[in-house]
């Protein structure tokens, strides 16, 4: 299939596929909804995992979110997270007890908020006995994967 | 000597081949369990949708398959697409004039899935007349993938067509033919709100058998008569022969009423949709016959 050059002319807007189908969007309207429903989600998933995302500090709840600082301190630049390459949390965090009645479903959730930290495959090399957000992570998943088994 | 370039580029993209590990019943079996959890809500229509009317989702699912034609997009992108936008609107209440906004943004990320060369956004909000912009589009991904939960692997009809093609004793070329017009039936499928209640699998299946059945396959191959291939497929999927039967007999009057349709609009060179895929499978006259 001749993909990459079909891709690489221009989209021809005469054609007859571009079209609008139901009508003018209210973009000022959508862009609240957006806000209002990524608001949302950021509540549900601090509700979830009793942790302020924006602020970034735990809260009261199922979870002990313990602090870890890191050798290797990855600038402010993190902050701007929508860009994040670096693999570390500006503040990595990791909880010791997996409550069990969040075990069940929360994996989409933690793929959710790897993202939004930026990815967590490290290719740095992290000092024994720190712990990441992916950290975290799969140890939750583990509990998952033996829980059959105990 | 003269300085002189060559060219090695070819004008298809390079795959990888089918990988004989993941085509045996292991797999096969976990898909047919997996296939359940990535299925929408078959009254989404009737229990969330305000607005949303099923020839709406029709008008919306011929846009997309147009676009992702031509766009020349992976086969899997446009089913994969339809199987996210049906998934939202079971959950989420929509707006109808947002409705294309929503299926742009679902060609955006199963094309991301599928693909080497992805859609990008702005392309996409030029297929819409730009109603939208990329910014936009990049939000509703958001706002998708965290409806989806982030399962975003939903099995395709595809997956089973592989599995089902690698199960047959047939010749290569036949193997081909066979996957071409099965396609063109799955594309047709995602397009008609009838199907949203029938997994992946099933409608697979249906497609390989009116394909076969298109074709007239089963008069020189007693493996592909009627009987012996629903009989084969139905306890590949695990389900009733009736019931497979019964969805390619769907899947064929769909086809026929589209053409009808298609042939009808002719002349106001609107919604030509089937027409074109028919063109995409080899002989699609000989889809045609078999169902006027």
């Amino acid at each position: 299939m001749p993909l990459s050059q079909s891709r690489a002319g221009q989209v021809p807007c005469s054609s007859k596929v571009c079209r609008n189908l139901f009508g003018p969007v209210d973009h000022d309207q959508l862009q609240n909804d957006f806000e209002d429903l990524l608001r949302q989600h950021l509540e549900e998933a601090q509700h979830r995992w009793n942790f302020n995302f924006e602020t970034e500090t735990p809260l009261e709840g199922h979870f002990k979110w313990e602090r870890v600082l890191l050798a290797e301190q990855p600038s402010q630049e993190i902050l701007n997270l929508g860009k994040a390459t670096s693999s570390e949390c500006r503040s990595s965090l990791a909880h010791k007890v997996p409550s069990k009645d969040h075990l069940g479903g929360s994996h989409a959730e933690a793929s959710q908020q790897s993202s939004e930290f930026g990815r967590a495959g490290s290719p740095q090399h992290l000092k024994r006995g720190q712990a990441t957000i992916k950290d975290f992570y799969s140890s939750k998943r583990r509990v998952v994967r033996d829980k059959p088994r105990l | 000597m003269e300085h002189q370039l060559l060219c090695c580029e070819v004008e298809t993209i390079r795959r990888a081949y089918l990988d004989a590990n993941l085509l045996n019943d292991r797999v096969l079996q976990t898909m047919l369990k997996a296939e359940e959890t990535c299925s929408p809500s078959v009254s989404y229509f009737k229990c969330v949708q305000k607005e949303i009317l099923p020839y709406m989702r029709k008008i919306v699912a011929t846009w997309m398959l147009e676009v992702c034609e031509e766009q020349k997009c992976e086969e899997e992108v446009f089913p994969l697409a339809m199987n996210y936008l049906d998934r939202f609107l079971s959950f989420e209440p929509l707006k109808k004039s947002r409705l294309q906004l929503l299926g742009a943004t679902c060609m955006f990320v199963a094309s991301k899935m599928k693909e080497t060369i992805p859609l990008t956004a702005e392309k996409l909000c030029i297929y819409t007349d730009n109603s939208i912009r990329p910014d936009e589009l990049l939000q509703m991904e958001l706002l998708l993938v965290n409806k989806l939960k982030w399962n975003l692997a939903a099995m395709t009809p595809h997956d089973f067509i592989e599995h089902f093609l690698t199960k047959m004793p047939l010749a290569e070329d036949t193997k081909q033919i066979i996957r071409k017009h099965a396609q063109t039936f799955v594309a047709l499928c995602a397009t008609d709100v009838k199907f949203i209640s029938n997994p992946p699998s099933m409608i697979a299946a249906g497609s390989v058998v009116a394909a076969v059945q298109g074709l007239h396959l089963g008069n020189t191959n007693t493996f592909l008569s009627y009987q012996c291939l629903t009989h084969f497929l139905s306890q590949v999927i695990k389900c009733d022969p009736d019931c497979l039967r019964a969805c390619q007999e769907q899947i064929e009057s769909l086809l026929e009423s589209s053409l009808r349709q298609a042939q009808q609009h002719n002349v106001s060179s609107e919604t030509k949709t089937v027409e074109d895929e028919a063109d995409l499978s080899c002989t699609p006259t000989d889809v045609r016959d078999v169902n006027i």
